[in-house]
């Protein structure tokens, strides 16, 4: 994955800087159960393959997440509402200077759409490793999705 | 464990299903309704079924995976990867073999791409157990001081390794 790419010239505001703000919406329990947020948060295969999803804070808008969380809590689980626990905001360059033996573990590459220009994707700079490996890669992305706050906060400061 | 074998009027399908066929027979039919459906082990081979008093600590996470297998196709995400069903067959598999006097019990949860989840968390202890269907399972595993511990292509067969039961234990 190239981090310098441009996923849709004319519609992507381009690669993500280091010093962007990325959101992550939380979900009760999808996500986040007692506070502790889960593992299973974090697909193996997005970080492999398909993207760990992001917005970017400069090019989405506050209605547009919240438009995304309200579409997600409209669907019960197991019976139950699903609860938004806000959403988890951290920097590129948090989650790229997140290393294992001196080495990159995670990009943040643009992957913006025309229907969300302001998305990006989080995947392992090494997808061919073993689940253990990337299961204890995980636990190093983990911290950042416990810094939460509401959508409103996140968009003032 | 304690185990009585179920007799009574069971009519279990007549050929050509595995046990991991036979169980969500059971759940889907809901034949029994004073019984627990975790508490059920079928036996393909005789066509019978049986009736399993769990340890208190097992009970609940048997019953967890039989909530999380029956949730209605209306509550799943678009576009999600569901478990399948021998992913969830794999995680009972494994449950049954969970030691009983473990103190610290995982939260079960399903993610995006079809794993079934184990994580225990306590006390800056982390584990992160998964199944996807293969028949083995994987983990990564933390102690409060920072050892870590790695798992690949383990047997659902096989007991939890000594270092993670160690880790539950206390």
């Amino acid at each position: 994955m190239d981090e310098s790419a441009t996923a849709a010239p004319g519609i992507s505001p381009g690669p993500v800087l280091d010093g962007e703000s990325l959101l992550r919406e939380m979900l009760n329990p999808d996500h986040v159960v007692d506070e502790v947020v889960q593992p299973s948060a974090i697909p193996l295969m997005d970080l492999r393959k398909r993207g760990f999803s992001v917005h970017r804070l400069d090019h989405v808008t506050r209605k547009f997440v919240e438009d995304s969380i309200s579409e997600k809590l409209a669907r019960p689980f197991q019976g139950r509402v699903r609860v938004s626990e806000g959403v988890a905001r951290f920097t590129a360059r948090a989650v790229r200077e997140i290393l294992d033996n001196g080495s990159q573990v995670f990009v943040v590459v643009d992957t913006s759409k025309d229907s969300n220009r302001g998305h990006a994707s989080i995947y392992l700079s090494n997808t061919g490793m073993k689940d253990s490996l990337a299961r204890s890669m995980r636990s190093k992305l983990i911290p950042l999705l416990e810094n939460r706050m509401s959508v409103r906060e996140a968009f003032s400061g | 464990m304690t185990i009585s074998t179920l007799t009574s009027s069971i009519e279990l399908p007549s050929a050509g299903l595995d046990s991991s066929s036979l169980m969500w027979e059971l759940i889907s039919h809901r034949f029994l309704s004073s019984v627990p459906l975790a508490q059920f082990r079928c036996q393909p081979e005789t066509r019978t079924a049986q009736v399993i008093t769990w340890e208190p600590v097992i009970l609940p996470l048997l019953e967890r995976l039989v909530e999380l297998r029956s949730t209605p196709e209306y509550e799943r995400w678009p576009g999600a990867d569901w478990p399948i069903q021998a992913a969830f067959l794999d995680a009972s598999k494994f449950t049954e073999r969970l030691p009983a006097t473990m103190k610290t019990t995982p939260y079960i949860s399903l993610s995006d791409d079809g794993e079934v989840n184990f994580a225990w968390s306590r006390d800056g202890m982390r584990i992160d157990l998964g199944f996807y269907g293969s028949g083995t399972y994987s983990f990564y595993g933390r102690d409060k001081e920072g050892k870590e511990w790695f798992g690949d292509d383990i047997s659902v067969a096989s007991p939890l390794p000594k270092e993670l039961a160690a880790l539950l234990a206390g």
